[in-house]
């Protein structure tokens, strides 16, 4: 297991294992303009990255385009991820990544607010007018046609508070086939609340190695896990 | 040489630029910069690595890639030196801390591509 250490990450850096991400949260449209305005900049000086281009790096090492490659990260499944965030993707030409809270997608829109504020999912005064705060599954549908979109477990949890079998099935197996099923393609990727590494729990990490990701999201690396 | 705390009681002065910051060498600094961001607008970059638990890490093909690498593993190991001194070598939020001003330094837009020159 690779734990979170400054010495391996110096050595993964020398070797030339890294790959740059930019982390958002909720994109109100009220800032989409400054938002747009960093997004250009990133597809201006960096190459997209698909899910194909991130198996190739780990497979061979290789990087096949001319520029750098950039992944931005979208998390939670706020609506504007999908109507802010994802059109300025597709208008720039970036592959944006989508780690999405299932059950916040799940949850009545009345409920959101609240939903949000039990599980850690900051909002912006925009996301408080009413209304729909998550996207919708229509809209995790599309997103997959042409971005990634995965698993950030069920509730927004960290592996810590996933105790019981029932939790990590709900969590990290039930999270998984909420999103294939309106997807219809593999969920490839996992990341928990706060980032967690893996290796930092045996009998998580089982479960998500057995829920079949291959790959874990975390605060200072991404693991290839099949 | 560092940044006076944030919460001084004076009339406010304009916040100095990352690049002014990085010029003076104030990593510090960079490091309060970098957790003052308005967070709806901006986003969080980090430059993560790649760990393969399935076996040996593949090394990259590309030279190129591999002396950037170089680069950013000298100029972390400066300001984790800088910052967080007294940590463990496996601590996870000194390690984050010190990925965070690397990337807000070396990878936000409008920050300077890393070079050797960086590390020294």
């Amino acid at each position: 297991m690779t734990l979170p250490a400054l010495s391996s990450t110096l050595e993964r850096y020398r070797r030339g294992a890294f790959i740059r991400v930019v982390n958002y949260h909720s994109t109100p449209r009220a800032t989409r303009d400054e938002l747009a305005r960093e997004l250009a900049g990133f597809a201006r000086d960096y190459a997209p990255v698909t899910l194909d281009d991130l198996d190739r790096l780990f497979e061979t090492g290789e990087w096949r385009h001319d520029k750098p490659g950039l992944i931005p990260v979208f998390y939670e499944g706020y609506r504007n991820s999908a109507t802010v965030a994802a059109p300025l993707c597709d208008e720039l030409g970036l592959t944006g990544w989508f780690p999405i809270a299932t059950s916040f997608v799940d949850c009545d829109p009345e409920h959101q607010e609240a939903f949000a504020r039990a599980h850690w999912i900051s909002l912006v005064e925009e996301d408080t007018r009413g209304g729909r705060i998550a996207m919708n599954w229509d809209e995790v549908a599309e997103l997959s046609r042409r971005h990634v979109v995965f698993p950030h477990t069920a509730h927004h949890e960290g592996f810590d508070t996933v105790l019981s079998d029932a939790d990590i099935e709900r969590e990290v197996v039930g999270s998984k086939t909420a999103l294939e099923a309106v997807t219809g393609q593999e969920a490839p990727a996992f990341v928990w609340l706060h980032g967690s590494s893996h290796g930092q729990s045996p009998r998580h990490d089982a479960a998500v190695r057995d829920a079949g990701y291959r790959y874990q999201f975390a605060n200072t690396m991404i693991h290839r896990l099949r | 040489m560092s940044t006076p705390p944030l919460d001084s009681s004076g009339p406010a002065e304009p916040l100095p630029s990352t690049a002014e910051l990085l010029a003076r060498g104030d990593i510090t600094g960079i490091m309060r910069a970098c957790h003052e961001r308005r967070l709806e607008r901006e986003g969080i970059p980090m430059v993560l690595t790649l760990a393969d638990e399935r076996g040996p890490l593949v090394t990259a093909t590309d030279d190129d890639r591999r002396v950037e690498g170089g680069a950013y593993a000298d100029v972390l190991e400066r300001y984790a030196a800088a910052l967080t001194p007294w940590a463990r070598d496996d601590d996870e939020g000194a390690l984050i801390t010190a990925m965070q001003v690397l990337a807000y330094t070396h990878f936000a837009p409008g920050a300077a591509p890393v070079t050797e020159e960086d590390a020294r």
